[in-house]
């Protein structure tokens, strides 16, 4: 297993802004890391530096705490599998897979062998003569993931894995990762810029905004401590609330009544945010962080009902189950845990 | 119904594709007539007198023929890899990459098929006379270089203008050296495109006859050098024998490369 370190990596297009600037990052050994954010924030720029396909303008990146900047990509140990998975046309399956081992010059048994196992292991067994263009799209993304593990890579690189494809296949090929990754124990780090892809796959996720790092940590802090209302914005969230922050007391401009927040004092935050699933609709009208609003607008989503709620000045969005919940104009009391009521800096 | 609209279409197709095989056929008929007519005056729809004469004596002067027929065969295959060599690096360039003054060089390299190739012999001429390059086979290749190397970079830049280079770096990540990303990638992806680009070098060398001869200076004796000079005598028998030998490689590698020419699988499409 190998841990990837990313030490002030940047990277540089002549005459243009920095693709990536200053990136640290210790990406563990053996888990599953996603480089998150909007198209154009430099993640695939940062993926290829990894390979080896592209070189960094400055900085180091390290496995297992030595530099690989002057290994090139075919010697790195890294494999990257590109997002229109590439399977090359004129290749059968079985030559597809077998690429990379006959590169390295194994005898052909040898890959024949490894070739049948790694189907087996994404369920391609028995599709060893076909040719690309007669696999459906999930197909062609598994050939696609064998080749690359085939040749037992230190560093798994996938871009946007999960993209092209549709719903039920997303959530075959994503458990199909998942197991792979999990009884491979590869390091593996992908390239998203959906965030719900990054949640579901990923061990760690680094957000990245700009070519910079925006937040790095468990896909459940960016839902729960989300640093910036940006951060907080790209995973949904849409409750934001100008206040001013001393100690646990948070003053919501407009509000009469102050709330409290469990959020470690952001002396220099300017916003409470609070996801609409941890909003509670309650009967009694007294107590700690308990505002009064009236139902501005239902949105009903199937499974769920979008309630808008105006309190003071401000809008709160909160969610119900199904169908239920007080009608339009109905005056309602809302609370807000003070563990979920997250304070954001500018 | 159907099957007799079938049949019909398929008779139609097959009239068709006939109509142009006679097309393509029909002009060598007279050269095959002329080369065995003896006497063959007008009002006359046949020779009077047929012979083999013109073919014996083609096949008696073969030292002459077969040098032509030797020296034209190993200047355009040389003409036609020494291209590739020219035509792939700079079709590359010119099909995947942009770069400032694109549009000039793409004019510059296609200026010899307007530019009148005699108005640039003359001064290749001099300059190859200086070099002592004149008057030998290798000047002879490199003069042939001017009007083949054009359609070859026009080729190889289509072919590369459609060419993903993603599977490169793909082949690259997965342990594949250089070496091994051009002959299992590259190469593989822009063989019928080079195929194509070879068949137009080789005929266009194949066919010259004025720089042949004025870089040549008569020394280097190829198939049209012979062809001309044979037809200036005026003999008809002997100038269709060889006119046909003369044909026939050419006809001969467009079979063997027909497969290539119909377009398709020409580049790696992604």
């Amino acid at each position: 297993m190998t841990t990837v370190t990313l030490h002030h990596l940047s990277k540089q297009y002549d005459g243009q802004t920095a693709a990536v600037s200053d990136l640290t990052l210790t990406i563990p050994a053996g888990q599953i890391t996603a480089l998150l954010g909007p198209s154009g924030c430099g993640k695939t720029t940062t993926l290829k530096m990894l390979a080896g396909l592209l070189q960094p303008t400055s900085g180091d990146v390290q496995f297992d705490g030595r530099s690989v900047l002057d290994i090139p990509a075919e010697r790195r140990g890294a494999v990257l599998s590109f997002q229109n998975h590439l399977l090359f046309p004129y290749m059968n399956v079985i030559q597809n897979v077998g690429f990379g081992l006959k590169m390295r010059h194994i005898p052909r048994p040898e890959i024949y062998q490894r070739v049948a196992e790694i189907l087996e292991l994404v369920q391609l067994a028995g599709y060893e003569k076909r040719w690309p263009t007669q696999l459906s799209g999930g197909q062609q993304q598994r050939v696609a993931l064998a080749r690359a593990l085939v040749v037992q890579p230190r560093v798994l690189l996938l871009d946007e894995p999960l993209s092209n494809l549709d719903a039920h296949l997303r959530d075959e090929m994503r458990d199909l990762i998942l197991r792979l990754q999990r009884q491979l124990n590869i390091t593996t780090v992908f390239v998203t810029h959906d965030q719900e892809e990054a949640v579901i796959l990923a061990d760690q996720i680094a957000l990245m905004f700009g070519g910079r790092l925006a937040q790095f940590g468990l896909p459940h802090d960016f839902y729960e401590r989300p640093r910036t209302a940006a951060i907080a914005r790209f995973f949904g969230g849409i409750n934001f609330l100008p206040c001013r922050v001393a100690g646990h007391v948070a003053r919501v401009k407009g509000w009469e009544t102050a709330v409290r927040t469990a959020d470690k004092n952001q002396a220099e935050a300017t916003q409470l945010t609070i996801r609409p699933e941890h909003i509670q609709l309650v009967a009694t009208a007294e107590g700690e962080n308990v505002v009064h609003g009236r139902v501005a607008s239902r949105l009903y989503a199937g499974t769920h009902t979008r309630l808008r709620v105006a309190v003071g000045p401000h809008l709160l969005e909160l969610m119900v189950l199904g169908q239920t919940g007080p009608t339009e104009g109905a005056a309602v009391s809302l609370y807000l845990p003070p563990e979920h009521l997250c304070a954001l800096a500018a | 119904m159907s099957n007799e609209q079938e049949t019909r279409g398929g008779v139609l197709n097959r009239v068709v594709r006939w109509l142009i095989v006679a097309a393509v056929l029909v002009p060598f008929v007279p050269l095959v007539i002329w080369s065995f007519g003896f006497r063959w005056y007008f009002p006359d729809l046949w020779p009077t007198v047929w012979s083999g004469r013109a073919w014996l004596s083609l096949a008696a002067a073969q030292t002459r023929v077969g040098l032509a027929l030797w020296n034209s065969l190993w200047v355009a295959t040389a003409v036609t890899l020494l291209s590739l060599l020219i035509g792939i690096p700079a079709g590359r360039a010119l099909g995947l990459h942009r770069f400032r003054g694109k549009a000039v060089v793409e004019i510059l390299i296609l200026a010899p098929t307007i530019v009148p190739t005699l108005a640039v012999a003359m001064g290749i001429h001099i300059a190859f006379i200086r070099l002592g390059l004149a008057d030998t086979p290798l000047g002879v290749v490199l003069v042939h270089l001017v009007p083949v190397t054009p359609y070859m970079i026009l080729i190889m830049s289509s072919v590369f203008g459609n060419y993903d280079v993603a599977y490169e770096f793909q082949a690259q990540t997965l342990g594949a050296r250089p070496w091994q990303v051009w002959r299992y990638i590259t190469l593989p992806a822009i063989f019928p495109g080079m195929v194509v680009g070879s068949l137009f070098a080789f005929l266009i060398s194949w066919s010259q006859y004025l720089l042949t001869l004025l870089i040549g200076g008569g020394r280097v004796l190829t198939l049209p050098v012979l062809l001309f000079s044979i037809a200036t005598s005026g003999d008809n028998a002997l100038t269709a024998a060889l006119a046909l030998v003369f044909i026939a490689p050419a006809i001969l590698f467009l079979l063997l490369t027909s497969r290539y020419l119909t377009g398709r699988n020409l580049v790696l499409n992604t």
